[in-house]
């Protein structure tokens, strides 16, 4: 079997294969690690590639299977990790030159449960500096680079991880989303991404952005692979005191039950005000076939989604800012022009300003909660644009020209705002083969919903078989 | 933007950072507009401030 192959199949299958021997952890790893080797200088996707480390874990899992110890479905895959994640004696960089020389003492707690799981941690990928940025470019260590077009961006800040998952460099991926990191490059990229309830997934060992909108989500190929390792990663964890204390659950067990009688809404405000016109088409043709399926489909109002730019843009910024006071402080000359000005500009933000965004917060989250007693899910554009090039500052839009970097993010934070967990899956490509995704979003801790959901779309599609050019 | 406005973000930005590059203040003044344009509707006195996490309620 050819090694491309090798490294394109699902988690799923991956899995019932070495389950069955006909593949092995170390044959898959050493399929990805050669792969990684030929194509990363294209993509741009690692900053540390774990070889020696990733062949030990595989032919640790190799010999647990001879042994009759599987750990599970994540036995022997090879996952990468978002430079933020805490591998003990690996070097966590955030992306920054200020923490090139930053070697972890300890797994963080994600790392730490896909190792029980049996997963082979294969490298840390690329992103936006400090993960606060949404297109992954990065003045210390190049942009990664989209696989469908490595002229344009990934999107942010989880573009590496993303680009390495589309391009066929690791099988899944851990990321972080302050603001939509794990769902607007999978949209830009072709891939699925889950960022699930707030308190899911334990954030010990996980570089900090915004302590009260991070949250760790999961990257892979298609919806079962993301379910998958989402089953490993949730779960209370109580050295974090905003880890949920839910009981850890099946989020596969709904997957492939279909969804008829599910109510889909479709926000009427804010997510269709800039969006591109081949993407507002995906997204209203991936709702027709969420209807052929059974679901209700209707429009719904929440008039508050239009203070959503307003309220998140402070909270995320000021947050940032206290996070990261020390690194201006001290060599404010070592970040990146794009970071630093977002933190200067933190600096600058009132006590005042900050505690009437949070209160808004409360009255908005309310707000979306109570449409949400009207639906299942909401189902949007994850990213109002498909990837725009490097050079590509202002793009074109339904309420006329808007600078691209600005706009990537803004349909994903209401979800980070209010918590609820929301993922992204392709819904079609644009005329230049750009994909396209859609965002859904459930109510809080209906993950296996949401996935449900995503899924049956997924099934009913093939936009997720394709694969990039790289 | 009102001139106060303009004046808060201004004068907080030369006080907490008096080598900021160039960008830092135009965002600045939009971060003070967004919120200046939450109103009453919006925020409510007796709101406790934190708006969320609600992982453990």
């Amino acid at each position: 079997m050819a090694p491309s192959e090798l490294c394109y199949f699902t988690v799923a299958e991956a899995s019932r294969r070495i389950a069955d021997g006909s593949v092995s952890p170390v044959e898959l790893t050493k399929a990805h690690l050669e792969r990684i080797a030929a194509l990363n200088g294209r993509v741009n996707a690692y900053l540390t590639v774990m070889e020696h480390e990733a062949m030990a874990a595989a032919r640790r899992a190799e010999k647990a299977l001879r042994q009759g110890k599987r750990a599970g479905p994540l036995h022997g895959i090879p996952i990468g990790l978002k430079d933020v994640f805490d591998v003990k004696s690996v070097v966590t960089s955030s992306g920054s030159k200020l923490y090139r020389d930053h070697t972890a003492t300890a797994d963080s707690a994600a790392a730490a449960r896909l190792k029980t799981a049996g997963a082979v941690i294969i490298g840390k990928h690329q992103l936006h500096e400090l993960a606060f940025g949404p297109t992954s470019e990065n003045p210390h260590t190049g942009p990664a680079r989209n696989p469908w077009d490595t002229e344009r961006v990934t999107g942010g800040s989880s573009g590496g991880s993303t680009a390495a998952v589309a391009a066929g460099l690791c099988m899944a991926a851990l990321g972080t989303d302050t603001g939509g990191s794990v769902r607007v490059p999978p949209a830009l990229c072709g891939v699925a991404g889950l960022k699930p309830t707030f308190g899911r997934i334990s954030r010990v060992g996980v570089q900090p952005v915004a302590f009260s909108l991070d949250t760790v989500g999961v990257i892979a190929r298609n919806v079962k692979d993301t379910a998958l390792v989402l089953n490993a990663l949730a779960g209370h964890d109580s050295s974090d005191p905003s880890s949920a204390r839910r009981p850890s659950e099946d989020f596969t067990r709904l997957l492939g039950r279909g969804i008829e009688g599910m109510r889909i809404g479709i926000p009427k405000e804010f997510f269709f005000d800039v969006a591109d016109r081949e993407v507002e088409r995906a997204v209203r043709q991936a709702a027709k076939v969420m209807e052929v399926l059974g679901a209700v489909v209707d429009e719904v109002s929440i008039p508050a989604l239009e203070r959503t730019l307003d309220i998140s843009t402070t909270i995320a910024v000021a947050e940032f800012a206290e996070f990261a006071r020390p690194i201006l402080q001290r060599c404010a000359a070592g970040l990146g022009g794009d970071v630093r000005e977002v933190l200067e500009a933190g600096m600058g933000i009132s006590a005042i300003d900050y505690i009437r965004c949070q209160q808004a917060r409360s009255w908005y989250n309310r707000e979306l909660l109570a449409a949400m007693r009207r639906c299942d899910l909401l189902l949007t554009p994850t990213s109002p644009i498909p990837a725009p090039r490097f050079d590509e500052v202002m793009v074109p839009a339904k309420a006329g020209p808007r600078n691209a970097r600005d706009v990537l993010s803004w349909l994903t934070r209401p979800f980070n705002m209010s918590g609820m967990p929301a993922a992204s899956v392709p819904c079609g490509f644009t005329k230049r083969g750009l994909p396209i995704g859609i965002q859904l979003a459930a109510r809080p801790f209906r993950e296996a919903t949401l996935l449900q959901a995503a899924h049956a779309h997924e099934q009913a599609t093939d936009w997720h078989k394709r694969r990039p050019p790289v | 933007m009102s001139d106060g406005l303009r004046l808060r973000a201004e004068l907080a930005l030369v006080v907490l950072t008096p080598r900021r590059v160039e960008g830092a203040l135009p965002l600045a003044r939009l971060l003070a507009e967004q919120a200046d344009r939450l109103d009453a509707s919006h925020v409510r006195q007796s709101e406790p401030a934190i708006g969320f996490p609600p992982a453990n309620p």
